[in-house]
């Protein structure tokens, strides 16, 4: 099996429906390995092929979300407004995506799926920059 | 005495001067890494990695206009 960068399909409906405040609620960011499936059909958090390790909880990380959600032209765009950094971790296993999933809502919905080359971590921190904040490069896009 | 730059590891904090220090850098189409490894002189045991990682794509969900 394996993760793919993904839109989830669920969040597609859930923002229909009122579901995702990305200005209010509580975003986390939980890490998964190479042989886990998590991809535009994930539609929660799941702890199945979560990454595990020293000091890695699991659930992941809050995210922080200072920077409300804007409109560029006819482009939604919303990017976390700090790096996500998971600290003094050991993670000895390979893993290559990160969930966004919203824990606000009781079912802890799924919003994205953002995959990249395998990595381990030894005692040490993993941390991912965001990209620019605009209707081009924002880490979630509606058109 | 010299001031130590103590190094968190495997091993707990130890003198960045006992360790061999590694670092590197990749990009691709989808981010960029940086990565920093440290070993005991002398041995291949990794007892710290650091990954620094700058996605470089996001995701996109292609809205429909409306239609009559």
């Amino acid at each position: 099996m394996a993760n793919t960068q993904a839109f989830c399909s669920q969040a597609k409906v859930d923002f229909m429906n009122g579901v995702h405040n990305l200005s209010a609620d509580a975003l986390k960011a939980a890490l998964y390995l190479t042989t886990a499936t998590v991809n535009a059909a994930s539609t929660v958090y799941s702890v199945t092929g979560e990454a595990s390790g020293t000091n890695y909880v699991a659930g992941g990380v809050a995210v922080t979300t200072a920077t409300a959600p804007a409109l560029a032209g006819t482009t939604a765009h919303f990017t976390p407004s700090a790096s996500i950094v998971y600290t003094n971790v050991t993670l000895a296993t390979a893993f290559d995506a990160v969930l966004l999933y919203n824990s606000t809502p009781a079912g802890n919905n799924a919003i994205s799926v953002h995959t990249f080359g395998p990595q381990t971590v030894t005692a040490g921190n993993f941390t991912l920059t965001m990209p620019v904040n605009d209707g081009a490069t924002g880490l979630v896009r509606i058109a | 005495m010299q001031p130590q730059e103590l190094i968190h590891t495997t091993r707990g904090d130890l003198d960045i001067s006992l360790l061999e220090k590694l670092e590197g850098f990749d990009e691709t189409d989808n981010e960029k890494i940086w990565w920093t490894e440290f070993r005991m002189i002398g041995e291949d045991e990794i007892i710290r990695r650091d990954v620094h990682m700058e996605l470089k794509k996001s995701v996109f969900s292609n809205g429909v206009s409306a239609e009559f």
